[in-house]
């Protein structure tokens, strides 16, 4: 179905920002249908305010409709009151671009950012009009494809999707085109368009894998079931970095996105290997674009679209090897034209006093430091290779540059954590105030602020607590209570996570396939925006589990055996499990391992480059 | 230092569901994107000059839409023209004439559902029809007729078809809203269906321009 703007004009008009369903932004494609054989609805399971400040969607739209006969559209999951709106008047969740449900698509594609969005997925599906589960979509079309980092376990998603794609997407999407435009000439089922996709690198087929249990409840085995399917999926990077596709230009919402400014990306992969991290073990190995392509990306960008403002992606900016030449470049364009540079993801431990001016330079605000643990004890154990040293001298810094707000992020919960060390995060603080009132008085601002984030620990897979058990909702709250009790100086707040989401989160995290069922009970409960405070509902979660008979402890709160089979196990990051169960043992001695940059740790990842990492 | 400019431009299709706000930001991100020479009026982060006429309520369309800029030095309308998207045409680009503070009046094209016929309502207004106005202070009993300068109906669309023009200038203004209040108060039920502004006038009856 495609929906006409115009008939859909009363409805429009009784939502809140209708900006956000109507599309025809600049530097959106829309191509003749005439000259497009392979239709994708790109959708990212939040609302468009937050979509459309994402940069693997920019890179992916862009990539796909850069192909020929492709064309890439994006859809986003309404806020409550369109969805209601749509529901009521039958309309199917549509597309930006040609506001053409979903059901009328080739590839159905999820960008799978947050595990607190499966429901969110669930009701776009149904809301398109699609079946929710794989089994029941017939043909060559309407194949559901999911993508990002939550597609490293993506097996409690395993039975809504026909198609992960592992790893990154910029090579592998257009080959994805590719293979059912040959299925279509070949006259292939759609089984068989599954089971070729399949041995495409990079691609894991769920239906064609079967997972037997142990009566622990813990896997037996995991396999193809059919033969010729690979064991295991290795996930797919870009081996030339610098030269990999970068839009020219972005598109530009007229409604105000959360991050509304152009992006440029520095680098993937990260030399820290803090061992709660994710990210920093799932984007190895480490690969950069030279200084000399980012000033062309930005200034290109710049000059397309018109943008005020520009800011720096990595996992950690100032780990940038040509930092200070980068920054320089940029600031040369940037400032003459009024344009507001920023740099997010700054480590204190190697954050120049020339860095701090320079950006200072351009606009003061907060300075946000993510010590993540209060004691150098725990600092060792999770591998934050930030000492007290650092964060004073930065703080010094900081306060003398006139920045008079400090925020810090800490997780509790921790592998190892004692009351001891959340005492450390207040007298962190302590010592913080202290440097402040320390500073010359002609220099530092009259008042300090410091606000204290404080998030729960949740184990990933494919880090080195990938084993660990979560600290139960109990433990949690005490420790939360601990903290707020000891909060004395009014210079200091303290906020924090609702750890209920962690909680939930956590499950879906190592979670495997007995827990679609659970997704689906939830979702068809009503729920979908999790990731927003006002609606979770607890309840419903815990009704889901009750319902599906999955006790969902038996995933956060238990600790594996290193000889057991995880549900993600048969993914290939690079990153060798050997490296991470070793970086976990290392973890109880507080032996802290030495970041890339100092001496190559021997993870495994730059095996897929065939070379050396670029740090 | 500079030159002031005028656009008119046209707010159809996907762009009458931008709010004001967003209208503004837009603007100014086209005249950056477009590459002729603003003037900034300063200031930390330094933003090309733009003023509006008058905004208008989300859901109408509009083929008279007015900003003003301005320019340093000489520059290509062409280039401007092609920073904006086809919901947001620039349809003219000149030299002023008026001073926003002049413009006083607004056209609009009106649909209205109603089950009553265009001379009925045409009728209606030779009547006082009385409306509760909101202004940002206070709220007041009026007589819309106060605030039309002229106005014709005729039959179409869903019902009757306005050709209305009314105040729009800083001090006095009325929104085409309160015609249908006004109607439905004095006992015509009148639903708007959609709006159109068409330009806008100054005191005198003068095309502002």
């Amino acid at each position: 179905m495609t929906y006409n703007l115009d008939d859909m004009r009363d409805l429009l008009l009784q939502v809140q920002k209708p900006a956000r369903y109507v599309g025809g932004e600049i530097g959106q494609t829309v191509k003749d249908l005439c000259e497009v054989d392979v239709r994708v609805a790109f959708c990212f399971p939040d609302i468009y305010d937050i979509g459309m400040s994402h940069l693997g969607l920019r890179l992916l739209y862009g990539v796909l409709n850069e192909q020929k006969g492709t064309w890439c559209e994006r859809a986003f999951q309404p806020w409550t009151d369109m969805e209601e709106k749509m529901r009521e008047e039958g309309i199917k969740l549509y597309t930006m671009e040609s506001h053409t449900s979903l059901d009328e698509f080739d590839l159905v594609a999820f960008t799978l950012q947050y595990e607190m969005c499966y429901p969110t997925v669930l009701n776009m599906l149904e809301l398109g009009g699609l079946p929710l589960y794989a089994k029941d979509r017939t043909g060559l079309k309407n194949i559901v494809v999911g993508g990002g980092p939550c597609a490293y376990n993506p097996e409690p998603l395993a039975p809504f999707f026909d198609i992960f794609s592992i790893g990154e997407g910029e090579e592998a999407w257009p080959e994805l085109t590719d293979k059912l435009r040959e299925a279509r000439v070949k006259g292939w089922s759609r089984e068989e368009f599954l089971f070729e996709v399949s041995k495409m690198e990079g691609f894991y087929v769920p239906s064609l894998y079967d997972v037997t249990y142990k009566e622990d409840g813990t896997i037996g085995s995991f396999a193809p079931n059919r033969e010729g399917v690979p064991a295991v999926v290795r996930k797919r990077i870009i081996r030339d970095f610098d030269q990999v596709y970068y839009p020219k230009t972005q598109m530009i919402p007229f409604t105000e996105a959360v991050h509304d400014r152009v992006t440029i990306e520095l680098f993937r992969g990260c030399i820290r290997g803090c061992r709660f991290c994710q990210a920093g073990m799932l984007f190895r190995p480490i690969r950069c674009k030279s200084a000399d392509t980012l000033v062309k990306d930005a200034c290109t960008l710049l000059e397309n679209t018109g943008y005020e403002q520009l800011s720096l992606c990595s996992l950690s900016s100032s780990d940038y090897p040509e930092i200070e030449k980068l920054v320089d470049e940029l600031i040369r364009y940037t400032e003459p034209r009024g344009i507001n540079l920023s740099l997010p993801s700054l480590r204190v431990d190697n954050f120049s006093k020339e860095l701090a001016a320079k950006i200072t330079g351009v606009k003061k605000s907060t300075f946000t430091f993510a010590p993540e643990a209060g004691s150098q004890r725990m600092r060792d154990v999770i591998n934050k290779n930030v000492t007290e040293e650092d964060i004073e001298r930065s703080c010094r810094i900081a306060f003398e540059n006139g920045n008079s707000s400090v925020k810090l992020y800490f997780m509790m919960g921790l592998p190892t954590e004692t009351d001891e060390d959340l005492d450390a995060i207040h007298s962190m603080a302590d010592k913080i105030i202290g440097y402040f009132y320390d500073t010359d008085k002609q220099k530092r601002n009259r008042f300090i602020h410091i606000a204290i984030s404080l998030a729960t620990f949740i184990p990933k897979p494919f880090t080195p607590f990938q084993w660990e058990a979560q600290n139960s909702e109990e433990e949690v709250h005490r420790k939360q209570n601990y903290l707020y009790g000891k909060v004395a100086k009014k210079q200091v707040s303290l906020s924090h996570h609702d750890c209920r989401t962690s909680m939930i989160e956590a499950i879906l995290a190592r979670g495997d396939r007995r827990l679609a069922p659970v997704l689906e009970a939830v979702s068809k409960s009503g729920s979908k925006l999790d990731a927003w405070t006002e609606h979770f509902n607890y309840e419903r979660w815990q009704q889901a589990f009750k319902a599906a008979g999955v006790d969902g402890n038996f995933y956060s709160l238990r600790k594996r055996d290193y000889d057991e089979i995880l549900p993600w196990d048969f993914i290939d990051i690079g990153v060798t499990k050997d490296y991470l169960k070793k970086e976990a043992l290392r973890a109880y001695a507080a032996e802290t391992t030495r970041n890339c940059k100092e001496g190559c740790t021997g993870c495994g990842a730059n095996a897929m480059l065939g070379r050396k990492c670029d740090v | 230092m500079f030159k002031d400019m005028r656009a008119r431009f046209c707010k159809t299709d996907s762009a009458i569901y931008f709010s004001h706000l967003d209208l503004n930001r837009a603007v100014m991100r086209a005249l950056r994107r477009s590459g002729i020479p603003f003037w900034s009026k300063g200031g930390f982060s330094p933003h090309p000059y733009c003023v509006f006429a008058q905004p208008l309520s989300l859901g109408y369309e509009s083929e008279g839409e007015l900003f003003d800029f301005r320019v340093t030095g000489e520059f290509d309308p062409e280039a401007l023209k092609a920073a904006f998207p086809d919901s947001m045409k620039i349809l003219e680009i000149y030299e002023p004439r008026d001073h926003f503070k002049q413009l006083a009046w607004a056209d609009y094209r009106i649909e209205l559902k109603t089950a009553v016929d265009a001379e009925a309502v045409q009728k209606a207004f030779e009547e006082p029809l009385t409306v509760l106005k909101k202004t940002k202070r206070s709220e007041a009993e009026v007589d819309i007729r106060e605030f039309i300068r002229s106005l014709a109906a005729e039959p179409g669309g869903e019902g009757v078809i306005l050709h209305a023009t009314l105040a729009a200038g800083s001090q006095r203004s009325l929104s085409p809203n309160y015609l249908a209040e006004g109607l439905s108060n004095a006992g015509i039920p009148a639903e708007i269906r959609r709006v159109r502004r068409l330009g806008f006038l100054r005191e005198d009856g003068e095309f502002f321009r």
